[in-house]
């Protein structure tokens, strides 16, 4: 099958390619024009601009904590239409099914779920199974299991940490490693209820730092394209800007990637005694070129936090509405669900919503800033659109902001602020740079050998309606969406790292499980055989 | 000029959704397109018109001659307007009512009154279990509007409940009052065991006393009231039995000390 | 699983090629205006096939054990919760148990939890009547439990009641000196305010110590929960008759539907039981279609929801015979038109 796209503008900031002209697509890759090319299917792109499928790099769809969220919601995502014969559960409210239709439609065909506890990698991916037509990906959680803390406490050396990533890596399935307030949530357990970057777990003796510096070593000496993905501590609290500001400190000239950075641009100024500090932390990033952050934009409306930070979740309860939470404080990090309503006319949820658009903003490279909600903490996925808009007019910006309470303008910078994302830029951000930030060769540009990953946006006057609703997707060159609409399923696979497992660590893990749970530890590992269809895909490792 | 009226031909066949015959939701509507709604829950195509003979009249009232078990959700998110039910209805009647009156003149099934929040639900008949309560996954159950039951109501009428008066003539089921947020609950029959189970605020009104006093509430000893008194001026219009009650010298619980434990049951001292 | 040429599907008792059983089996849900998945014992891929089935044939999904699990989830979706899993459960240095069901919804529950928490660590059982085999006080069933849990709830808010017995006072205390608590119940067998007061309680304690709570329920109605959770955004008593999922435990009750005469195809599906099979009928017995299926982790490769870790866990079949739950659903969907998924 030879599919010709016609005439759109082909955005690829990978191949530094902006122009009008021709895109062919053969079998699942992308190919150069060929010489005497007769298309088996030409699609007229006129009009429109051709870009690779979207690439997110954060957001929770599967996994237990957020079935536990849909458990724990019903009234919240009942489904309101009746399903498309030919996409069984599509529009069944909060399904997997639904998941992998939204974001199709919105023109993204790979996603990664970024907090999956190894103990509940196999549920994970069993949901990722389900999600029908992005390719996705797990990120695993270290960092505050007894195991991997037990061994800094013991002083087991970089290969002894390197060795258990990966042999973590291999048995869940991942993508690459993520520390969510490291030691925090193992000082939880000691009714520890808060904890800095530089305090100290007890029974372990080790700070967050020191956990964070080690695994992020780990992670790269591994090769392991994706940088340790940090959640730092003090998620969510007045004046915790310096604790992104320590922590982007610390990464030292390697790799290391902090998760939604909203949470953490918060100073305690004003009379309430919370402001904004995205300057701050944007200069911070600007400067250390190592460090790459996404935003966890937070937008208005009810939504529900997913969080395996179980120290802030329970910290933050009585915050909840409507009023209930769920705190598993389980193996390891555990999880926290709470639904939480971001309400325009809130002072605090307005200086959230502008930090997040002031560190859009303010960050230079697209290429180290990467599009969030951390859906749905800040916001479901689907408000992207509209952030897409935000970010892309400043007439967009200035009718939201006409709507926030003045005191919380008062103490940003937004209004200050005339930059306006161009196309390319958003295709840089949602495309190439997250290809580069996982490892991705084939993906997020559109050069010849790409994978046929592509999607086709129409532009209009009201932009939330051009990101929402793709003209055409090809997911490995098979056409999937049609306006704005799935047409039927096909299934992606989850992306991994396949490190090599170091005998004496397999060995030394299946010992701890034996003592510590009476349990063979392989009975938590992730089977390739146990999974529906060619469940995986692996990522090299260059090292 | 008569009201829209709905006779039931033949008993259900299946469990009918019938939320959507309120007067705001048929005005403008012919009685062809109303008799052409679907109100079936199963597979079986089922219309209005193939279980009810319509006549059309004045659309602000609706009459319903024949209940039955099955009738679901009848009068559910009323807002304006009156519905009259001669008959039996099955769950969920007046669920999320916001205002505008409900009269069910017969019995009705388990969460009567579900998340009301304005207006009036009387039940000539006996209740069913959870009046007012909360559904699957919600954490307030009645919130505003009155609801007045004949006869007697199931196990934890007014669970959850949060503004508004439950007001039950007959005897209650056990647990009335459960988990209460605030609001009023008069029972003027016996109550079963443990009243204000778990309540946080909120009263309760006992007037012929209860199978069983919760350990976790406080015994206040004998009062007149101001704050019953009020209550009694409040409930005279729709219930002069229960308002006499609450005028007579009550003993006053606090509780349930088990929960917030600013809840207050009343009861009569004869 | 028999061997060899015996029959594995029937109509109307009489043994019928495969086939035939599955075209029988679509033609009857085919016919069906309302029905029931009555009970849903199977693996992940066959609960899968089951959501798929149900969906495509616009009936209701419910469990046996559904009565359990919704008393334990109605508590937690209603008022919120802290939860404990099974391995974390075992470094608590007290372990509350409540209810004289507890052992039979997790039989493992003495050498997984109670054999592994560490020297010291205390166990007492709330019981209904019996004395039990540990530290145990006796409080009662229904209304007795109700107030005794509330007592309980009331004293370790530092309220002190009238007449409370020594033993409860003091278990207050001690829930309050706990370092990491766990309270560990089934949802079959505690009133749905129980298992609240259970959870008040535990929120009250998490204000100064660590607390937490290991509700049970039978594992394969977990695996239920959550596989319906992931498909339909909704546990189980589930219809799809409308088009799209409705959620609603009472209008779903399988029991009541079928002894209301709202039923009119019954599945039963049970790969766990020692005759594995699925059986749809129009009425609770005979089935007039019966299928034998393989059993899951035994007769084919399974994922299913192990008690010991809380989550789903595989295992390879030791000698691989028979159909799955899974192939038997899906080829009668298959039967019925259902596109692929
Ligand atoms: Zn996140």
């Amino acid at each position: 099958m030879l599919t010709r796209i016609a005439g759109g503008r082909i955005l690829d900031p990978a191949q530094s390619r902006d122009e009008v002209g021709d895109l062919w697509l053969q079998g699942d890759r992308v190919i150069a024009a060929p010489d005497h090319g007769r298309a088996d299917e030409t699609f007229d792109a006129g009009g429109c601009v051709v870009m690779a499928g979207a690439i997110d790099i954060h957001s929770h769809i599967a996994g237990a904590n957020v079935n536990t969220a849909r458990l724990l919601l019903p009234q919240q995502h009942r489904a309101h239409a009746s399903r498309p014969a030919a996409t069984p559960l599509a529009n069944a409210g909060w399904s997997t099914f639904e998941t992998g239709r939204l974001y199709a439609q919105m023109g993204f065909t790979t996603v990664v779920e970024p907090a999956i506890s190894p103990h509940h990698a196999l549920h994970a991916h069993l949901e990722l199974a389900d999600t029908p037509v992005i390719d996705k990906a797990i990120l695993a959680i270290l960092g505050n299991d007894d195991f991997g803390l037990g061994l800094m406490r013991d002083g087991a050396g970089p290969d002894a940490i390197r060795d258990h990533v990966a042999w973590t890596l291999q048995s869940s399935k991942a993508l690459g490693l993520k520390v969510i307030n490291a030691g925090g949530v193992a000082a939880f357990k000691d009714n520890v209820r808060s904890f800095g970057f530089d305090d100290v777990v007890p029974r372990y003796g080790v700070s967050s730092r020191q956990i964070v510096k080690t695994l992020q070593r780990a992670v790269h000496d591994l090769g392991v394209p994706h940088p340790l993905h940090v959640h730092c501590n003090n998620l969510g609290l007045p004046g915790n800007f310096q604790t992104a500001l320590d922590t982007i400190a610390a990464a030292e000239g390697l790799p290391l990637h902090l998760a939604h950075l909203q949470f953490y641009g918060y100073g305690a100024e004003g009379k309430l005694g919370f402001s904004s500090a995205a300057p701050k932390l944007a200069e911070a990033v600007n400067a250390a070129k190592s460090v790459t952050i996404d935003v966890g934009q937070a937008m208005f409306g009810q939504t529900v936090t997913i969080s395996s930070d179980v120290l802030r979740q329970f910290s933050a309860r009585a915050q909840a509405r409507p009023s209930k939470y769920v705190i598993i404080d389980g193996d390891a990090n555990g999880g926290g669900v709470m639904p939480y309503n971001y309400r325009d006319g809130s002072f605090a949820n307005a200086v959230q919503f502008v930090v997040g658009l002031e560190l859009f903003l303010l960050i230079d490279d697209p290429y180290r800033v990467y599009f969030t909600t951390d859906h749905p903490n800040g916001a479901p996925f689907t408000a992207y659109p509209d952030l897409f808009a935000l970010l892309m007019s400043r007439d967009v910006r200035a009718q939201w902001l006409s709507r926030l309470p003045a005191e919380a303008l008062a103490v940003t910078t937004l209004a200050s602020l005339t930059r306006e994302y161009s196309w390319g830029e958003i295709a840089t951000m949602t495309r190439a740079a997250p290809a580069r930030l996982l490892g991705l060769k084939d993906r997020g540009h559109l050069g010849p050998g790409a994978r046929a990953d592509v999607a086709i946006y129409r532009p209009g006057a009201d932009l939330a309606q051009t990101f929402r609703a793709a003209v055409r997707v090809w997911k490995d060159g098979e056409c999937v969406v049609r306006d704005g609409a799935l047409t039927h399923y096909r299934f992606g696979r989850a992306l991994r790292v396949s490190p090599q497992p170091d005998a004496a660590m397999t060995r030394r893990v299946a010992e701890y499980y034996d003592a510590r749970y009476g349990l063979d530890a392989e009975l938590l590992s992730v089977p390739e055989a146990a999974l529906p269809r060619e469940p995986f895909e692996t990522v090299a490792c260059p090292r | 000029m008569s009201a829209l009226t709905f006779t039931l031909r033949c008993p259900p066949p299946q469990r009918v959704d019938l939320c959507a015959l309120t007067p705001a939701q048929l005005a403008g509507k012919s009685l062809a397109e109303i008799a052409a709604l679907p109100i079936q829950t199963n597979r079986a195509p089922l219309c209005v018109g193939d279980l009810f003979a319509l006549k059309d009249g004045e659309r602000g009232t609706i009459v319903f001659e024949g209940g039955a078990e099955r009738l679901d959700r009848l009068g559910a998110g009323l807002d304006t307007g009156a519905i009259r039910v001669i008959g039996a209805v099955g769950v969920e009647a007046g669920r999320g009512m916001s205002g505008g009156a409900l009269t069910i003149e017969g019995d009705a099934g388990p969460y009567a009154g579900s998340g009301l929040r304005g207006g009036v639900l009387r039940i000539e008949g006996d209740a069913g279990e959870r009046l007012g309560g909360p559904r699957a996954g919600e954490t307030e159950g009645m919130n505003g509007g009155l609801i007045h039951v004949a006869g007697h109501a199931g196990d934890r009428a007014g669970d959850r409940l949060r503004r508004g008066f439950i007001l039950i003539e007959g005897a209650a089921g056990d647990c009335a009052g459960s988990r209460m947020i605030a609001g009023t609950l008069a029972i003027g029959g016996k109550a079963g065991a443990l009243p204000g189970y778990l309540m946080n605020r909120g009263t309760i009104l006992l007037a012929g006393g209860c199978d069983e006093m919760a350990p976790t509430f406080g015994d206040c000893g004998v009062h007149g009231l101001t704050a019953a008194r009020l209550l009694a001026s409040y409930v005279e219009t729709h219930s002069p039995n229960l308002a006499a009650a609450f005028r007579q010298p009550l003993r006053r619980y606090a509780g349930d000390l088990a929960a917030l434990g600013k809840g207050e049951i009343f009861s009569t001292t004869t | 699983m028999p061997v060899g040429s015996e029959a594995s599907a029937w109509i109307a008792g009489a043994p019928a090629p495969f086939d035939a059983a599955v075209a029988e089996a679509a033609r009857l849900l085919g016919l069906s205006a309302a029905p029931v998945f009555a009970h849903l014992g199977a693996d992940v891929a066959g609960l899968r096939e089951a959501v798929l089935l149900a969906e495509q044939v616009g009936g209701v999904l419910d469990h046996a054990d559904s009565p359990g699990l919704l008393t334990n989830l109605d508590s937690v979706r209603e008022s919120g919760a802290m939860l404990t899993t099974p391995l974390e459960a075992a470094r608590a240095d007290l372990v509350l148990l409540i209810g004289d069901g507890v052992f039979d919804a997790w039989p493992d529950l003495t050498p997984r939890l109670i054999d592994r928490l560490a020297d010291g660590a205390r166990v007492v059982w709330l019981t209904g009547s019996a004395g039990g085999r540990f530290e145990s006080i006796a409080i009662g069933t229904g209304v007795a439990r109700l107030a005794a849990l509330g007592r309980l709830r009331a004293e370790a808010k530092l309220r002190p009641l009238a007449s409370t017995p020594p033993a409860l006072r003091s278990l207050a205390q001690s829930l309050r000196a706990a370092k990491f608590g766990v309270a560990v119940w089934s949802g079959a067998d505690l009133e749905p305010l129980a298992v609240e007061a259970i959870h008040g309680l535990v929120r009250d304690l998490n204000e100064t110590t660590r607390f937490s709570t290991l509700p049970l329920a039978s594992p394969d109605a977990c695996a239920a929960e959550t596989v319906c959770g992931w498909m339909t955004g909704f546990p189980p008593r589930t219809g799809f008759a409308r088009g799209r999922p409705e959620h609603d435990p009472w209008r779903y009750d399988s029991r009541r539907m079928i002894a209301a005469g709202e039923a009119d195809c019954v599945v039963r599906v049970d790969a766990f039981a020692s005759d594995a099979h699925i059986a749809i009928g129009l009425g609770e017995a005979p089935a007039n279609v019966r299928f034998e299926v393989g059993r899951p982790g035994v007769d084919h490769d399974a994922i299913f929801y192990d008690a010991r870790v809380g989550t789903f866990v595989a295992r390879p079949a030791a000698s691989p015979a028979g159909r799955s739950v899974a192939q038997t659903l899906a080829a009668i969907r298959a039967r019925l038109g259902g596109p692929p998924c």
